[in-house]
């Protein structure tokens, strides 16, 4: 076939296009409509290697606010814009945020870190970008050490879309293990995303002329946070190495972390268990019955190098109530059973050896050189869904692969009337096995089975 | 030079008889960018709930396939980004793309390996249907850097292609 034939072959695959797209629009107003309630968490994870992480895909909207009348309000824009967050709330109330005041202005854009609230394990920066020729700015942040070093063991999400001139902006930075560093350079990649339209025609110009960039970079600009070390020495541990059985497994609660901005309940597991602990639906009680819930946005839960078991699980703090006594109540516990690391997908029959309590196999379409793969579960209440399998797959030879992306649906196609239909308590995830030629693959499940406690587990935290 | 006319703004029900014109093409182009169905349905749903969100940013309804085109970029780019870091890909480098032997790879991945400003070029001309003046509208660069691609980016592909023969 020669490069001619291939092209016109080329466009006439183009030609054909996934029924996904006739719904695009009734996707996007949906999507508009339901961002008036919620903000979608597109956040990036970035820096951590080695840690498993589950973290909540819709949070409660943290709408952005702009600065209105000179800076000094400011801090009233702050404490709205962290309301999603009780612990951020509790620190903004209790005066526990440390001003920065950095400003850079490059290439007419400003961009401005006011504040940080930081403890020994998590730093979320508050920041605006602002200027007079860009009107929609988007900016991607990383962090390294002082003098430009690579940082380690961390995790930052930045959840920002469409955020305007002169808003807050929030940048979210974890540590798992390590302890916060005294200091650290923030680098700010900022993009024009789109809303800069020319209106003048561009002339013809001599074809040796020199190339402009058709890049959306407009600059990059650096900061050195220093915090405050009163800050980051913040965070209170209790040991307590105590061993209780849940749903016929042994767990050990062995240290509660309790900082400003989140507590951690660390667990351990025991290697008789026939199953490694996902994540648990919980909340902590002080002595006046007041409720600390699981952390509703960002990092909910991480795991570590050793095994698939999430070892450490989030809660809001309590750290500025100052409770005398801590309870924690569980009542409800996700698994994932130890047979079921990996299960054997038939692609081409559509079977499985096993799935995930409550998960259909839809549909399995070869694309191409592709697999196409959809699978449909119950939505969790309060969220439109979660996540159904982790991102390593493997082919019978044991090689690894990983998908990076993926869509969930709310909208199901009906083969025999050749329409959408809507479910409303069910949610469909789809991902592609790229450029798999085999029919038989291994996913990874990201739980086998969901248990409510009948009698929920209570155990004294302090 | 055009004078700026009087501001006209695109109603929702407007955008949704652009956007149903609009969207097999902006699909093809992302398709053919990112180079995946499940990837280019993302990016195609994110760029028409950012146009839809961002409809009154829209100053010249008669831009409105560039505008589109832009944020299709920006956001085909940022999905290339995470798929890089993801898979741990690498671009062909500046100084290895004129010699890499790309007549030995199929039309789409060839296409694949092209350094980024060519292949934007290439697909938004020869198979998402835009006109020379679209394609230097929606790149921000003059007309003639966009001949100087096409003509670089067809020689490497070994395709030849004349004008009356691009869709």
């Amino acid at each position: 076939m020669n490069r001619k034939e291939e092209y016109r072959n080329l466009l006439e695959e183009l030609e054909s296009t996934p029924t996904e797209l006739d719904y695009t629009l009734t996707r996007a107003q949906a999507k508009l409509k339901n961002s008036r309630k919620h903000q979608l968490w597109r956040g990036c994870l970035r820096g951590l290697t080695g840690f498993c992480l589950i973290f909540v895909l819709l949070v409660n909207c943290s709408t952005t606010f702009a600065y209105t009348c000179g800076r000094i309000p400011i801090i009233k824009a702050l404490a709205q814009f962290v309301a999603f967050s009780p612990s951020l709330s509790a620190a903004v109330d209790n005066q526990y945020v440390q001003p920065m005041a950095l400003e850079v202005t490059q290439e007419d854009i400003t961009a401005r870190v006011e504040y940080v609230i930081v403890d020994q394990k998590q730093l979320n920066i508050f920041y605006s970008l602002d200027s007079k020729l860009y009107t929609a700015l988007q900016a991607t942040p990383s962090i390294r050490k002082e003098g430009g070093e690579p940082l380690e063991g961390y995790g930052l999400s930045s959840g920002e879309s469409n955020v305007c001139n002169d808003a807050l902006r929030h940048i979210t930075v974890d540590f798992i293990e390590e302890d916060m560093p005294s200091s650290m350079e923030l680098h700010l990649e900022i993009d024009d995303v789109g809303s800069f339209i020319k209106t003048e025609v561009i002339q013809e110009e001599p074809v040796q002329e020199k190339e402009k960039s058709d890049s959306t970079k407009v600059t990059e600009i650096s900061f050195l946070l220093e915090f405050d070390p009163y800050y980051t020495a913040q965070g209170e541990t209790i040991t307590l190495n105590q061993a209780f059985e849940i749903d016929g497994q042994i767990l050990e609660l062995t240290t509660v972390d309790i900082y400003p901005t989140h507590i951690r309940i660390n667990l351990d597991d025991q290697a008789e268990n026939t199953a490694w602990l996902q994540s648990l639906t919980f909340y902590l009680t002080n002595e006046k019955g007041k409720r600390y819930e699981a952390i509703s946005n960002g990092i909910t839960a991480t795991g570590d190098q050793d095994s698939p078991m999430m070892v450490s699980h989030r809660l809001e703090s309590s750290f500025f109530s100052d409770a005398q006594s801590l309870i924690l109540h569980i009542t409800d516990v996700t698994w994932l059973n130890k047979n079921m690391e990996k299960v054997k997908v038939d692609l081409k029959n559509k079977t499985a050896e096993a799935m995930p309590e409550g998960v259909v196999f839809e549909r399995a379409d070869r694309k191409g050189e592709d697999w196409l793969l959809t699978f449909s579960a119950k939505k969790l209440k309060g969220n439109a869904g979660y996540q159904l399998w982790n991102q390593t797959y493997y082919d019978e030879h044991n090689h690894v692969y990983h998908y990076n992306s993926w869509s969930t649906h709310t909208r199901f196609y009906d083969e025999e009337t050749d329409e959408r239909i809507e479910k409303p308590d069910t949610f469909e995830v789809a991902f592609a096995l790229e450029n798999y030629p085999y029919d038989t693959v291994y996913l990874s499940p990201a739980y086998s089975c969901r248990v409510h406690l009948e009698e929920p587990i209570t155990l004294k935290i302090k | 030079m055009h004078k700026r006319k009087g501001a006209r703004k695109m109603d929702n029900n407007e955008f949704a008889i652009r956007i149903e014109k609009l969207k097999k093409r902006l699909y093809r182009t992302a398709y053919l960018y990112v180079g995946n169905e499940a990837s280019a349905l993302e990016v195609v749903d994110e760029v028409v709930y950012k146009g839809l969100k961002g409809l009154k940013k829209l100053r010249e309804p008669e831009y409105f396939d560039t505008w589109m085109t832009r944020i299709l970029i920006n956001e085909c780019k940022k999905e290339l980004k995470r798929l890089k870091r993801t898979q741990h890909k690498k671009d062909i480098t500046d100084s290895e793309y004129e010699s890499f032997d790309y007549d030995s790879l199929p039309l789409k991945e060839a296409i694949s390996k092209l350094p980024e400003a060519l292949r934007l070029v290439i697909i938004l001309r020869y198979f998402s249907e835009y006109t020379l003046a679209q394609v230097a509208e929606s790149l921000n660069i003059p007309q003639g850097t966009v001949v100087t691609r096409q003509r670089r980016a067809l020689k490497l592909l070994k395709l030849d292609l004349v004008e009356e023969e691009s869709v």
